[in-house]
């Protein structure tokens, strides 16, 4: 709860969905929303279902929803790619990474920009 | 006469016996050289046999002890950079809410330089031990540009130092053989020409010239700074791995030495000279030279 009041309050005024705990919760989660979210910050080592697992899964249900990746794991950077994410960001990144990679991440949601985000 | 007949016919007789005779111990003897040969063919089969056996076995123990290796690697760079991005956003979200003035707020600026130089190690460690695996392939690059963005890189880096760069080349279409690495060289020499420097100003000139060596066809990239400079004696051990852990030194480490793995990939060679020769204490000039193509 201090991690969602910290990322409405201090990281740009986004509106919080919801946070899950690992990829099976995420895309339970996702599916009760009658309101879905135009973005998910996703990681790739959860317990349950992994990141790219739960992210294959979201995009069958909402392809419009802007996946970007947070993970350590670099090696999963292609694969997240090849599976439609938005973008990957490696950890460690800094807090205007992230707003700047979610500000970019909404623009193209609401211009319905179908292709992915640069591969920097 | 039938005497002499029969007397001819012995003698012929005789002859036959013995020559049967000595095909006979030849025979023997070959036999018992085929019989020396084929246990000593034995014996060097079992020690053949041995080899392959022992072979295998150190295959097995050096894919286990890779395999272990790259667990720990893996371990290390995936949960280290989870440590450092927990401290980091921590940091950053203490950062935002304390006053700008407070004197914590230096503390706090510290720590958060300190995770982004952990986070840098990292880095560098997964990269040299990827070039020790594979030799990435190598393409034509125009590296003009990217010179370029890496001294934006810089400067950016440092927003609250003034810095002076300066750029002089014989062209600015620049074709070389490397790969995305050489990013890293221009930003490692170049962070370290700032870091390690005590001017006011730090300033750097980058010349660029084109050098025949042996045959081949070099582009010659001279960084030359104002820093505190390398003395003769640390003019080679600064490319050496380790070296920046003494801690009498400057720490230019790791960053030195991943610069000199990357650059041999190339098939090029770098090394540093005092900026104005013989006094190191005025800078120094690190020398690259990298083969050019067409």
């Amino acid at each position: 709860m201090a991690l969602k009041w910290r990322v409405s309050q201090q990281m740009g005024g986004f509106k919080v969905a919801g946070i899950a705990a690992n990829g099976d919760e995420a895309i339970n989660m996702f599916k009760s929303f009658s309101n879905k979210p135009k973005v998910i910050l996703m990681d790739h080592r959860m317990p349950v279902k992994t990141g790219i697992e739960a992210a294959i899964e979201i995009l069958q249900i909402d392809k419009r929803v802007k996946i970007i990746f947070l993970s350590a794991d670099v090696s999963i950077k292609e694969e997240a790619y090849s599976i439609g994410a938005f973008s990957f960001r490696e950890k460690p990144f800094t807090i205007n990474d992230l707003i700047y990679e979610i500000n970019k991440a909404l623009e193209c949601y609401n211009a319905t920009c179908l292709i992915n985000s640069s591969k920097e | 006469m039938m005497n002499e007949e029969n007397e001819n016919n012995r003698e012929d007789l005789k002859k036959i016996i013995d020559q049967f005779k000595q095909e006979v111990a030849k025979r023997d003897q070959l036999k018992n050289e085929l019989k020396i040969t084929l246990e000593e063919l034995n014996l060097s089969n079992s020690e053949y046999l041995l080899t392959i056996k022992k072979l295998e076995e150190y295959k097995e123990s050096f894919l286990k002890a890779y395999n272990r290796a790259e667990f720990y690697k893996d371990l290390f760079s995936h949960d280290i950079n989870n440590i450092l991005q927990a401290i980091l956003s921590g940091m950053q979200l203490c950062e935002a809410e304390i006053d700008d003035s407070s004197e914590i707020q230096k503390d706090i600026r510290i720590i958060i330089s300190q995770v982004l130089r952990g986070a840098k190690l990292v880095l560098n460690i997964r990269k040299l031990s990827q070039l020790e695996e594979i030799k990435l392939s190598l393409n034509r690059t125009e590296i003009y540009n990217i010179l370029i963005n890496s001294i934006d890189f810089v400067k950016n880096s440092y927003k609250d130092k003034k810095i002076k760069i300066k750029v002089d080349s014989v062209s600015k279409q620049l074709y070389v053989q490397v790969n995305e690495l050489i990013r890293d060289v221009f930003e490692n020499i170049l962070i370290n020409a700032v870091k390690y420097n005590k001017s006011v100003i730090p300033e750097i000139e980058v010349k660029i010239s084109k050098e025949q060596k042996l045959g081949v066809n070099y582009l010659k990239m001279e960084f030359q700074d104002n820093a505190v400079g390398i003395s003769d004696p640390r003019k080679e051990k600064i490319f050496e791995r380790g070296y920046g852990q003494n801690k009498n030194v400057h720490g230019r480490g790791l960053g030195l030495s991943l610069v000199k793995t990357i650059i041999d990939n190339f098939n090029g060679e770098i090394w540093v000279e005092d900026r104005i020769n013989g006094d190191y204490s005025k800078g120094s000039n690190f020398v690259v030279l990298i083969p050019e193509v067409n």
